[in-house]
């Protein structure tokens, strides 16, 4: 599409613009603000996408404010080869002509070409504004300020997707693609999470876990049918075992053998008595000969025993003579050595009772003298007592506290006088001719005030009587005092007081009282600090102790009595004599007591001898006189005998029992009867295993195992099928929505790529070394790949946004262009942030585009452009 | 002359858990509905016996409830009944039939379970069971039946359970052998046979009646018993097979190639599909617009039969141009189609299947956003 030429007359404000003579590439149009670019701009949108019939917000948007105008717009635009004319006039007897080479139209019809042409859909009515609906060129024709927003395709993004999908050729699907990728992910997720994992609850999940349980179930019951089987084999190998051993007769044959054995147990048991019962008459043969031979023994023995006793009695008998005379000459020497040592304990005691005597008489002396303190102390002590004594014999009539209470009934009383007399009525009589007045208690004399406290009664002469009744509280004032009154003799009395100042003078003399006391006891504490009893008691003990020293005075001590230290030295010296006298005695008393030991002992021996010679002698006697000795030996002659005898008929006997080989026999019974009784207790247990087989397995065998197997197997198959079933499902699900998302990719890539390709070349003018990435859904530049680094494109500096929104646009429209849609980029002051090293740049990236495009620069900054080599239109 | 009823493998209890509940309790009841036809037909018809050749019972755990029902639904035939244990329900030491055995009143049933004849009709009828004591045999359990003594005059009948050598067309399961000149060799008039589901007679003289009631697709006539009619001992048999079963187990196959319309031909030529279930295997190529068209006929059929069960894994997913327009005739929508549909026409791709499936959900939802959009 080139644009040639555009005027506009009352159109938003502007009353006329003329562009003619519009560069197929490059041109600038040059306008300070408010002059009118942006309404170019307007225009130019107004008479392409814009119906001349519309209405409402839209055509007032293209009047001056408040003004009934009738906006026009005349564009000359081609198309390839071919030339149109466009005229549209707007809100005003509406109008739209459109001439080509080719053709005529005019009103709506004009319209519907223009959609044709562009490749637009008008809005319908009620939906969104003029620039949602402009086809790629809500893209391509950019207003002051919105470069530096991205692309910024806004409300009209489907339209300019739409229009680059025909475009291209790149086929997105449309909207029944987009519905069937709906679809087919709402088919997944049936069976998928988003992670792409099973999905717990889905109907292949259910079934998988559903088809484990009936494996699960299918195994439990098929171990249950190798225990039923394996109990089968159990009960026919029992039952086989069994008639085999009733085939073999084996427990008949088992009890003959165990019978048979038995019986030649028997046999033996007999020759085993017999031998033993020989054995036992040996025994009983040599028992009687060892007797007869004691019983000789013991008498040769007796008799050798006899001589030896009369030996030892002469012995005896010499010893006891010697020991005598030993005890008589020891005995002797202790008698000597006893007196010694009395002699000298009398005067050991001598000495130290005079000793004794001399300590105590010292005592004693000493005792007398703390007696006669104690006694004067005492006798100071005693007269302090009564004087105190006579001190408390006059008690105390009142205390201060009976004083307090009497002062205090007395100001009572005293203050109640006081108000009483303050409350009385003073009547006075001036009796005009002298008439007396009177009272009760006598006359009242005139001009003398009466004070009245309580009900008195006046008797005046030739008057009458008055009764004067004092008012106010003189009645109550009268009976407080004469109360307070009462209560103060009450107290009185109640301690023996005439007044108050006699209780006063009773509190002094108690006070005085109360000071001599106090000094006495001082004294007395001075005195007896324990007290006068304890002083007492000390001169009691003193007087007791000194009677006591007196008592023991020993008066058996003759003469004078010698000092203290001579007693000492004395009392000494006879302690060392008794000392040595007393050991004497002891050396002399252990020998006469060793040698009566040793008499004793030899009167013992002496006659335990004695004794025993005559016992055996007798004994001897009596067993000669019994069984003479001869006989004895004859008797042992005839047990030896006897004992040979039986020696024969045992060892014969044994012999017997040896030859019938009773080890093997014993052997024999033990083997016999061990298997038998194996084997009837094999046959019980077996019997018994094959009851409880046959019981287990009729149990087993009621529950409808195999039964069961076989449809728990039918189940599996059936569950085992739908699963594979859903499982092909499931995984032709994902594969149709995996396939259709990659194709959308692809084919997104592969529009995607072109506008990358046709971008390159710009921004490496601007920018080297850098990639535009685009949004593959919403075709918003993303971000911007420098130097290996992403940068996001809202991050990018003003300027560097709007210079790559340009150029992605240049690319666009190219890539527009290539698939024949028209294209012409308008570019409204966008580039007014970029420096002036990267405008230079740009105006480089605008000349290479404009070789392939018509690009229309609007610009309020000519200077920006002038060396841009393009023609330059001023408004 | 002697007229026995012969049958098998009425696998009484057999759970169908591949069903769901209702279905299961209809499938599992209509066993006992069989053998109560059994019953009526074997009255009807005046048999001197019904021989069971095995695997009357599904498993020989089956419950105590499912044995009571069962003798109920003989009472209709006064009998005898002869059942020998087959290899579901083999005559182990504890097994169904000690069950059984404590619940039977009447001396009518006989239950098979030892290898010795069992003498019947006065003496005119001797039966030779071969009964499995586990449930797999190596060696030939009826070879006993060579030397087995039996009253002279009286019709020997074989009765066993396994798979007669070299004869079935495929494998039997239980596995157990039986020789296949076993009637020759043993002089018997009839072998009964169980184990295999379908009628068939296997060799001279020897039978298998199949099941009564089918349980599983493969058409081999399953559904029938046998009425054998014997004159004298050496005569040869008169076999009549008799139909007893209430549902009918299909297995179907279509090619689709273009058209969805070709299976309501297939479908619709079941007679009964209340009663009818159906394996439906389903191959060939359509494009999308005919496999939505097709899901949508799958499901009303579904609504008919009694069960239907459809493999698809032979079906292919063609998008063709007219589906990829409907799709989206350009964009973004289109390059994910063209790679889907590129994935899911690579045989080496991983995600072919889901790439097919992918494809036919852009579909569906893409009809759908077109029936929304013209909607709104």
């Amino acid at each position: 599409m080139i644009l040639s030429g555009l005027t506009i007359r009352d159109f938003a404000g502007v009353q006329t613009v003329e562009l003619t003579g519009l560069h197929p590439g490059l041109n600038v149009i040059v306008g300070d603000n408010e002059a009118g670019k942006s309404t170019l701009l307007m225009a130019l949108r107004a008479a392409l996408f814009q119906k001349h019939r519309a209405g409402g917000e839209a055509a007032r948007n293209l009047s001056p404010y408040n003004r009934q105008v009738r906006p026009e717009i005349a564009l000359d635009f081609s198309i390839g080869d071919t030339a149109y004319a466009l005229r549209k006039a707007f809100i005003q007897r509406p109008d739209a002509q459109l001439e080509w080479s080719g053709g005529k139209l005019s009103g709506d019809a004009v319209e519907e070409k223009l959609a044709e042409l562009f490749r637009f859909s008008h809005p319908g009515r009620g939906e969104s504004k003029l620039d949602a609906n402009q086809g790629a060129f809500g893209l391509l024709w950019v207003e002051q300020g919105r470069s530096v927003g991205g692309i910024d395709l806004g409300a009209g993004k489907d339209a300019v997707t739409a229009s680059l999908e025909g475009e291209i050729g790149q086929i997105l699907g449309g909207e029944r693609g987009r519905l069937l990728l709906t679809a087919a992910k709402v088919r997944q997720d049936q069976f998928f999470t988003e992670t792409g994992r099973p999905k717990t609850g889905s109907a292949l999940k259910i079934i998988e876990e559903e088809l484990a349980a009936l494996a699960g179930e299918l195994q439990r019951r098929e171990a249950e049918q190798r225990d039923y089987e394996d109990k089968l084999d159990r009960l026919r190998n029992l039952r086989h075992t069994l008639s085999g051993y009733q085939a073999d007769a084996a427990l008949q044959r088992a009890e003959d053998e165990d019978d048979a054995a038995r019986r030649s147990a028997a046999d033996i048991e007999a020759l085993l008595r017999d031998r033993d019962g020989a054995a036992r008459d040996l025994a009983h043969a040599e028992a009687r000969r060892q007797h007869a031979g004691e019983r000789l023994r013991d008498r040769e023995l007796s008799q050798a025993s006899r001589a030896e006793a009369e030996d030892k009695a002469a012995k005896a008998a010499d010893k006891l003579a010697t020991c005598r005379d030993d005890f008589a000459a020891a005995d002797t020497r202790y008698e000597t050595a006893r007196q010694a040592a009395d002699v000298a304990r009398q005067t050991l005691d001598n000495a130290e009772r005079r000793l004794a005597s001399v300590e105590r008489r010292e005592e004693a002396e000493e005792l007398v003298r703390r007696r006669s303190l104690a006694g004067e102390r005492l006798t100071a002590v005693e007269a302090i007592e009564a004087k105190l004594a006579e001190l408390r014999g006059q008690p105390a009539v009142v205390d201060d506290s009976v004083v307090a209470a009497i002062e205090a009934a007395e100001r009572e009383s005293q203050e109640a006088a006081i108000r009483r007399s303050a409350a009385a009525a003073l009547v006075r009589f001036e009796p005009a001719s002298g008439q007396a007045v009177g009272t009760r208690t006598g006359q009242v004399g005139s001009d003398i005030p009466v004070k009245v406290e309580s009900e008195t009664i006046f008797d005046l002469q030739g008057f009458g009587r008055i009764v004067v009744t004092p008012g106010g509280q003189a009645g109550d004032l009268a009976r407080i005092a004469e109360d307070a009154e009462r209560r103060l003799a009450t107290l009185l009395a109640r301690h023996g007081l005439a007044s108050v100042d006699h209780a006063r003078r009773e509190r002094r003399a108690a006070e005085e009282r109360r000071l001599a006391e106090r000094a006495l006891q001082a004294e007395l504490k001075a005195l007896a600090p324990q007290g006068s009893a304890s002083l007492r008691e000390e001169a009691a003990v003193l007087d007791r102790r000194l009677a006591e020293a007196n008592a023991a005075d020993d008066r058996s001590l003759a003469g004078t009595l010698p000092t203290r230290a001579e007693a000492r030295q004395a009392l000494a010296d006879a302690r060392d004599a008794a000392k040595a006298a007393e050991a004497t005695l002891a050396v002399s008393r252990a020998e006469r007591d060793a040698r009566s030991a040793s008499l004793v002992r030899a009167e013992a021996d002496a006659e335990h001898a004695a004794a025993h010679l005559k016992r055996l002698a007798a004994d001897i006697a009596n067993a000669e006189a019994a069984l003479p000795l001869e006989t004895l030996r004859n008797e042992l002659a005839a047990a030896e005998l006897d004992r040979s005898a039986k020696a024969a008929v045992s060892e014969q006997k044994r012999a017997a029992f040896e030859a019938a080989d009773p080890e093997a026999i014993r052997l024999e019974l033990k083997r016999a009867s061990g298997a038998l009784e194996v084997l009837r207790r094999t046959l019980a247990d077996l019997e018994r295993q094959s009851v409880s087989l046959e019981a287990e397995i009729r149990t087993l065998g009621l529950n409808g195992l195999g039964e069961d197997i076989a449809r728990l197997e039918g189940e599996i198959d059936v569950a085992r099928r739908r699963r594979d079933k859903l499982a092909l499902e499931a995984d032709a699900s994902r594969l149709l929505y995996g396939t259709l998302i990659e194709a959308q990719r692809d084919a997104r890539d592969s529009w995607l790529g072109p506008i990358k390709t046709q971008v390159g070349p710009y921004l490496r003018l601007i920018h080297p070394g850098s990639e535009v990435e685009l949004d593959e859904e919403t075709l918003e530049i993303k971000s911007l790949h420098r130097r290996g680094v992403q940068e996001r494109f809202e991050r990018l500096s003003a300027g560097a946004r709007e210079q790559v929104a340009v150029v992605t646009r240049l690319a666009l429209a190219q890539v527009l262009k290539k698939g024949g849609h028209p294209a012409a980029v308008i570019l409204d002051d966008a580039l007014v942030n970029t420096d002036e090293k990267r405008l230079s740049q740009m105006h480089l990236v605008l000349q290479k585009a404009a070789e392939d495009l018509q690009i229309i620069v609007l610009t309020c900054r000519e200077r920006d452009f002038h060396r841009l080599g393009a023609p330059i239109f001023r408004l | 002359m002697i007229r026995i009823l012969h049958t098998a493998d009425w696998q009484i209890g057999k759970p169908f858990g591949g069903y769901d509940l209702d279905r299961r309790g209809e499938l599992r009841a209509a066993r006992f509905g069989a053998v109560e036809r059994i019953a009526a037909l074997a009255k009807q018809r005046g048999c001197d016996a019904v021989l069971v050749a095995g695997d009357a019972f599904d498993d020989n755990t089956v419950s105590d409830r499912e044995l009571r029902r069962t003798l109920d639904a003989m009472r209709g035939f006064a009998g005898p009944w002869v059942l020998l244990p087959g290899n579901h329900d083999a005559a182990l030491s504890v097994s169904v039939w000690t069950r059984l055995r404590s619940m039977i009143e009447a001396a009518n049933v006989v239950i098979a379970d030892a290898p010795e004849p069992i003498t019947l009709c006065d003496g005119r009828l001797a039966i030779l069971p071969a009964p499995l004591t586990r449930r797999h045999e190596g060696a030939d359990l009826t070879a006993w039946f060579d030397t087995a003594e039996t009253p002279r005059g009286a019709v020997r009948v074989g009765l066993a359970h396994g798979s007669v050598a070299n004869r079935l067309p495929e494998a039997a399961e239980s596995g157990n052998p039986i020789a296949d000149d076993r009637a020759e060799r043993a002089r018997l008039a009839y072998l009964a046979l169980g184990d295999w589901h379908g009628f068939i007679e296997i060799a001279p003289r020897t039978y298998y009646s199949g099941t009564p009631e089918p349980d599983r697709y493969p058409a081999n006539q399953p559904g029938h018993v046998a009425l054998v009619e014997i004159d004298a001992p050496g005569a040869p048999p008169r076999v009549e097979r008799v139909e007893v079963a209430r549902f009918r187990w299909a297995e179907v196959s279509v090619h689709l190639l273009g058209d969805a319309g070709e299976l309501d031909a297939a479908l619709a030529a079941f007679d009964r599909p209340g009663e009818t279930l159906v394996q439906l295997r389903l191959e060939g190529r359509l494009p999308l617009r005919e496999r939505v068209s097709l899901e949508k006929r799958l499901a009303d059929w579904s609504a008919r039969f009694f069960d239907l069960r459809v493999d698809d894994g032979g079906l292919v997913d063609e998008p063709d141009g007219d589906d990829l327009d409907a799709i989206d005739v350009a964009g973004f929508v289109r390059v994910a189609i063209e790679r889907l549909r590129a994935k899911a026409a690579d045989p080496a791709d991983p995600e072919r299947e889901a790439a097919a499936l992918a494809l036919r959900i852009a579909y569906v939802e893409h009809a759908r956003l077109g029936v929304a959009g013209e909607r709104r």
